[in-house]
């Protein structure tokens, strides 16, 4: 994702005029087109953790250094001159500005460029805009004879109003196709350039101050959406795309009545596609995990849930969670406007309940996998893990990788125990969640992982995105985890990771300590009826380690198949 | 059936939810008439004859509720429910005299395989037709004791299985029958109970 520039010229000085009412404007960040504390948009792929924060604009942009190779070099001539009067004298205040005006100009004449190329004779706002003028005070006879034929401008409200939103739409549109900018950044370019007279000039004072609040709306938009989700901006919440990158037309997925969810391919910054699934964020949720766990209703934090989970696998080094970030895309579903939503990487492999080939749920690899998305969950707090939000994925002659998504439901301040996600019959406190209790079992990977964890860590990784109730909880499961391993190790129950196929490991499995289980069981009795079941146990039990008689078990279970429920 | 909790008369939301699921190209879910007079629209994309606390999502939280309230109204809820981008589910749920059948599957989320899932949906919507047929049937014939009822939860997402229950029954101490093979487990029990085959009995009151 190439860098964007603030339009009035890649500085942070805010520009003259920028309110239109007299009164500086909200304390945004990406009013005016400018990113929160002017932060390069940069997508997380391609950054470390420093480069996320927020830094200072580049003094001079390169694409106005490969663009205009001779006022460059005239520049530094100027700057060479500076340099050498000041070493005579000392700096005035004069040379201390001049490099941020020298960037103004360039960034002035830039925009001067993209505005006269983007909208020839100013487009169609000002178009209609100098009509209402010389309506209003015409000068010439053919002015005077149209002001007579369609009398006084009227007041743009109503209908009028609509017609000159959509104007201004376009206009800007057309300023960020032409510049391969975004809309918001394109908003601002059009709204810097009435402030500097590029245009409009000789409008009604009073359709200047509209247009001007138009467009602020129109830049306003993106900050509009942090703060209508009430979702903080941070550099875990930035936009890692924008409208720019979309590379195809988003196609919806999910109903669109009631859930809104699109296929996205998007532009990396390496040039490689981003094949992603785009959900725009709603300021309410409701779920049963969520609300017994202290999950506000009106203000459910969905995307700091998704991003604190993502963050936490990815400090354990457990590979189970899609790669997830924030969005602000077009969806075309006729707003016309980008939507700030979640983007997740397209899963591989098939949800866990559409697994129908057994066999997969009790490979080795399989078990260690979704074992770590269960730990996961116990540390997180997720308490709506079913089949249908994990999926695993065999690829030919590798590894089994496992990937969790709608990871929403976790974090809530009442889960202190990492067992408070099992489900439990008959219990109204526990009877809605869909996870399952601690692991019988865990290997030296999981175990280190998980110990080396400290509180510090945890606070470190959560303090931005979580509250100090939610973080004090993490803090709790993550105790409680370990002291279950404890006691797992004492047992004798730490195996190394490639002894999940072993007979022993396999029994002490079950449907309520084990997620891989729960899904097998749930395999067989849907495959394979009664029968399937008995094969089960009775092939776990006898011979587990036998191939043949697993095998056996299983061909029987695939060839009733047809037999579900 | 017991009387339900929306009156009809108010404007039924039956036409629109039938036209839901007429756009998702699914059959509607056999909700009796006098149910289906009582829908109201209470979310964006579901209908129940009652106000409730719950969204249909919940579903173990209407399994236990039919267990801890013995006298629940009638209810019927039809719709689809969910979050995120793939924990989305159709929902079919009837309480009535004599049966309580929750069926929620997958369908509307991101990665759904719309036919397979459409084919499944369809077919387990006519096998509920065709119980509650049989087990008008069986009413009819006066083979199902006051207070007793079919429980079925048909869940991809939670529990799946299904029992006998009566009102004077420990509903946490009675377990479940499998989920394999049940919806030809339970046409057969209740052709045996029609047949006089299989005799139902309430439980003494604890």
């Amino acid at each position: 994702m190439k860098p964007i520039s603030n339009p009035s010229g890649g500085t942070v000085r805010p520009v003259e005029g920028t309110s239109t009412d007299g009164a500086r404007g909200p304390n945004i960040p990406h009013a005016a087109g400018q990113p929160p504390r002017s932060v390069d948009l940069v997508s997380r792929g391609e950054q470390s953790d420093a480069s996320m924060r927020p830094r200072a604009a580049p003094p001079i942009l390169s694409r106005q250094v490969s663009s205009q190779g001779g006022e460059i070099r005239e520049e530094a001539a100027e700057v060479r001159q500076a340099t050498a009067a000041t070493r005579e004298r000392g700096p005035t205040l004069e040379d201390l500005l001049a490099p941020e005006r020298r960037q103004d100009a360039t960034a002035r004449k830039e925009r001067v460029q993209l505005v006269h190329s983007a909208l020839p004779n100013g487009g169609a706002v000002m178009k209609r805009l100098k009509d209402r003028a010389a309506r209003e005070r015409p000068s010439t006879s053919a002015e005077k004879w149209h002001a007579l034929r369609n009398g006084k401008p009227k007041p743009l409200d109503g209908d009028r109003r609509n017609a000159f939103d959509a104007l201004i739409y376009a206009d800007v549109m057309a300023l960020a196709e032409t510049g391969k900018i975004d809309f918001w950044v394109a908003a601002a370019t059009m709204r810097a350039a009435v402030v500097d007279g590029t245009l409009g000039h000789g409008i009604l004072a009073p359709d200047r101050q509209l247009l001007l609040k138009t467009l602020d709306r129109m830049a306003m938009h993106v900050a509009l959406n942090y703060e209508s989700k009430n979702l903080n901006v941070t550099s875990d919440t930035l936009p890692a795309f924008t409208n720019s990158q979309v590379l195809e037309k988003p196609t919806m997925l999910g109903s669109g009545t009631y859930n809104s969810v699109f296929a996205v391919k998007l532009q990396n910054p390496d040039g490689s596609v981003f094949d992603g699934v785009f959900k725009p964020l709603t300021r309410t949720d409701r779920g049963w995990a969520a609300g017994a766990t202290g999950i506000p209703e009106d203000d459910p934090q969905t995307a700091m849930r998704n991003i604190a989970t993502l963050s936490y696998a990815k400090k354990l080094g457990l590979d189970v969670i899609v790669d997830t970030r924030l969005a602000l895309i077009d969806t075309d579903t006729g707003r016309g406007v980008p939507e700030l939503g979640l983007i997740m990487e397209r899963s591989l492999g098939e949800p866990a309940y559409r697994i129908t080939d057994v066999s997969v749920l009790t490979r080795p690899d399989v078990c260690a996998e979704v074992t770590k998305l269960q730990l996961l969950d116990h540390l997180t707090g997720q308490g709506d893990r079913h089949a249908g939000n994990y999926f695993i994925h065999i690829p030919p002659n590798g590894r089994a990788k496992v990937m969790g998504i709608d990871n929403d439901q976790c974090f809530g301040k009442n889960m202190t125990d990492p067992a408070g996600i099992q489900r439990v019959d008959g219990d109204p406190e526990r009877w809605g969640f869909r996870g399952t209790g601690l692991p019988p079992v865990v290997d030296t990977e999981m175990e280190h992982k998980i110990n080396k964890l400290t509180e510090r860590n945890i606070r470190f990784m959560l303090g931005n995105k979580l509250s100090e109730e939610e973080i004090e909880a993490a803090i709790s499961r993550h105790k409680g985890l370990k002291i279950h391993i404890a006691q797992l190790r004492s047992a004798g129950r730490v195996i190394e990771p490639e002894q999940w196929g072993r007979a022993d490991v396999q029994l002490r499995l079950s449907a309520k300590n084990s997620y891989v289980e729960r899904e097998r069981v749930k395999a067989f009795a849907w495959q394979a009826g009664w029968q399937g079941i008995k094969a089960l146990h009775h092939s776990r039990r006898r011979a587990a380690c036998d191939v043949s008689t697993r095998r056996d078990a299983r061909g029987r279970a695939a060839s009733a198949r047809n037999n579900i429920w | 059936m017991n009387t339900s909790a929306n009156e009809p008369g108010n404007g039924s939301a039956s036409p629109t939810a039938q036209a839901l699921f007429e756009r998702e190209r699914l059959p509607f879910p056999p909700v009796p008439p006098q149910l289906a007079a009582s829908l109201q629209q209470q979310g964006p994309g579901w209908f129940a004859t009652r106000p409730l606390s719950s969204t249909p999502y919940d579903f173990d939280h209407f399994l236990a509720e039919v267990d801890a309230q013995s006298g629940l109204p009638d209810y019927a809820v039809v719709g689809f429910d969910g979050h995120g981008i793939n924990s989305w589910a159709v929902h079919f749920y009837l309480v009535g005299k004599g049966i309580a059948l929750f069926i929620q599957l997958p369908w509307g989320g991101a990665y759904l395989e719309p036919e397979p899932a459409r084919a499944e949906i369809a077919e387990l919507l006519e096998w509920a037709e065709t119980l509650l047929s049989r087990l008008r049937l069986a009413e009819s014939a006066g083979k199902i004791p006051d207070g007793m009822r079919l429980q079925v939860a048909a869940s991809r997402f939670g529990h799946a299985g299904w029992r006998w229950l009566d009102a004077t029954q420990d509903a946490a101490a009675t377990r479940w029958k499998p989920s394999a093979g049940m919806k030809a487990a339970m046409l057969q029990e209740l052709d045996d109970v029609i047949g006089g085959r299989r005799l139902l009995k309430t439980m003494p009151p604890r």
